[in-house]
């Protein structure tokens, strides 16, 4: 996934002034950065939910082609859910199926194996407004999922949970992207979620944004322990320190 | 338990208010023709039976045919209002302009138009129900979430598509109150058109009913009337809200809180 000085207007305002990264194939990016500094705006427009006023957005292709990511590659994760409130669990996670054209018997049933390997196979049946905060999350996780994408894109997926069933999902997330292969781009405000999701983390800094050398995040387990560990504890302070345009400490 | 303390203190205060016009029917003998008891207004009813059921009868068919019409035209028509900014602007005044023209004015116009009897009293019924139905729905289908009609870009659906699982299942709970509007309209509605459009004889409707009760000062029988079509529209109102409970009750606030 190749993003090359990507700059978004609204009207007037420049909303991200220059963004670029290259993201490896089953590559983990995070991306933090001021709130109005374009995070979320850089997300949305690599899902092509927004023009870009200037620079490329695709997979890049031999030859140094970029090609745009059709419907199909891309799942979308959003911070309220965005769950149909009027549809089961089940007919939800199979939507993005739906709107693809997936014939009814093979969309409910890519559906019900997606939620049975997140262990929801219990809540089928349930409707959204009868779900917990962080069920539902994990429901419009496995919608994300469910139609196999090159491309994860999550926008604060979990911003509004609390910070204990936050830290559950961030490690079933992590579990669930490597598993399925898919190369994931996180934005977030959390310094230390950025840290123990990504293999990179891609700071904007500024209003508009503009994107800084992304910083390497060499941790080998990413567990409970590294999260305690003083390398961990380094790595944010130098995300911070890059946040803040000054050096690492 | 929780149905008789929601059934109770209706019943109650129209029991009361019952008693306290027989008293003052019986106190200060007011005459029959001006203002007959309670009682009275019963006996008549029950002695005219035959001929009240039937006229109930004539009156809900009216009412539940104009209100069946009115949604679906309201629902078609709010639709396509709100598929396009420029219909929207252009129509939505013109929508607005044709409430307010009073129904008594244009039910002559109907008798002209559909003929004496159920097709007029149903068009009269469907036109001041049409509107309700027309407003809520656009005001649903302009309150869909933005962000779940990005998840529908985000797969490029269809305008169709669109409407039809996104636009118009969320519209659902403004489209329910504006239908439970419509439902006691369109009995006024009907009972409107039947004093203009209504056959006379033992099939004729609640509207003549009151009409020739008027014109043989039969009081009574105008009170009963009355009654009878309020009680029609009323079960009617209750009808549409328990079919709108049943079709919003697993997800929508407006349902899962109601007793």
């Amino acid at each position: 996934m190749s993003v090359r000085g990507v700059s978004v207007r609204f009207g007037a305002a420049e909303a991200l002034a220059s963004a670029s990264i290259d993201v490896a194939p089953g590559e983990f990016v995070a991306i933090v950065g001021d709130s109005g500094g374009g995070k979320t705006t850089l997300l949305r427009a690599i899902g092509g939910l927004l023009p870009v006023a200037a620079g490329a957005i695709g997979f890049a292709e031999a030859g140094g082609a970029v090609m745009r990511p059709g419907p199909r590659d891309i799942g979308f994760c959003f911070q309220e859910g965005r769950l149909l409130p009027w549809r089961s669990v089940l007919a939800n996670v199979a939507l993005p199926l739906e709107l693809e054209g997936v014939p009814r018997e093979e969309r409910l049933r890519a559906a019900a194996s997606m939620l049975d390997r997140m262990r929801l196979g219990g809540v089928e049946r349930r409707m959204p407004a009868e779900l917990s905060g962080g069920m539902r999350m994990r429901v419009a996780m496995a919608r994300a999922l469910v139609t196999r994408p090159r491309l994860l894109l999550l926008d604060e997926p979990f911003g509004a949970l609390d910070e204990v069933t936050r830290q559950a999902l961030d490690d079933e997330l992590l579990a669930l992207v490597r598993a399925s292969g898919a190369t994931a781009i996180l934005v977030t405000h959390s310094i230390q979620e950025a840290v123990a999701l990504a293999d990179r983390v891609l700071v904007l800094r500024g209003r508009p944004g503009v994107s800084q050398p992304p910083i390497a995040v060499p941790l080998a387990a990413r567990d409970e322990a590294a999260r305690l560990s003083v390398g961990f504890a380094s790595l944010c302070a130098q995300v911070q320190a890059a946040l803040r345009g000054g050096r690492a400490a | 338990m929780r149905a008789l303390r929601s059934v109770l203190p209706p019943l109650v205060v129209v029991v009361a208010l019952l008693v306290m016009w027989h008293a003052v029917v019986v106190l200060w003998k007011v005459p029959r023709y001006l203002l007959p008891s309670p009682l009275v207004v019963f006996e008549a009813a029950w002695q005219d039976r035959a001929r009240m059921l039937a006229a109930t009868m004539q009156t809900t068919i009216a009412s539940v045919g104009g209100f069946a019409l009115a949604t679906a035209i309201g629902v078609l028509v709010g639709s396509l209002l709100g598929a396009s900014r420029a219909l929207q602007r252009g129509f939505y005044p013109l929508a607005l302009l044709l409430q307010m023209v009073p129904l008594v004015a244009i039910a002559p116009l109907l008798v002209l138009w559909f003929g004496y009897g159920l097709r007029s009293t149903i068009a009269s019924a469907c036109i001041v129900a049409v509107f309700p139905v027309l407003a809520s729905t656009l005001d649903g289908l302009r309150g869909t979430d933005p962000g779940l009609q990005e998840i529908f870009r985000i797969h490029r659906a269809g305008r169709l598509t669109r409407w039809w699982k996104l636009e118009l299942p969320s519209s659902l709970p403004s489209i329910v109150t504006g239908c439970r509007v419509a439902a006691g309209l369109s009995v006024i509605g009907a009972v409107v058109g039947e004093f203009v459009s209504g056959y006379a004889g033992d099939q004729a409707p609640l509207g003549i009913v009151i009409v020739s009760g008027m014109r043989e000062t039969r009081t009574d029988l105008v009170f009963a009337a009355v009654a009878l079509s309020a009680c029609a529209g009323f079960l009617l109102f209750a009808i549409v809200s328990a079919l709108g409970w049943l079709l919003l009750r697993r997800w929508h606030a407006s349902a899962v809180t109601e007793d």
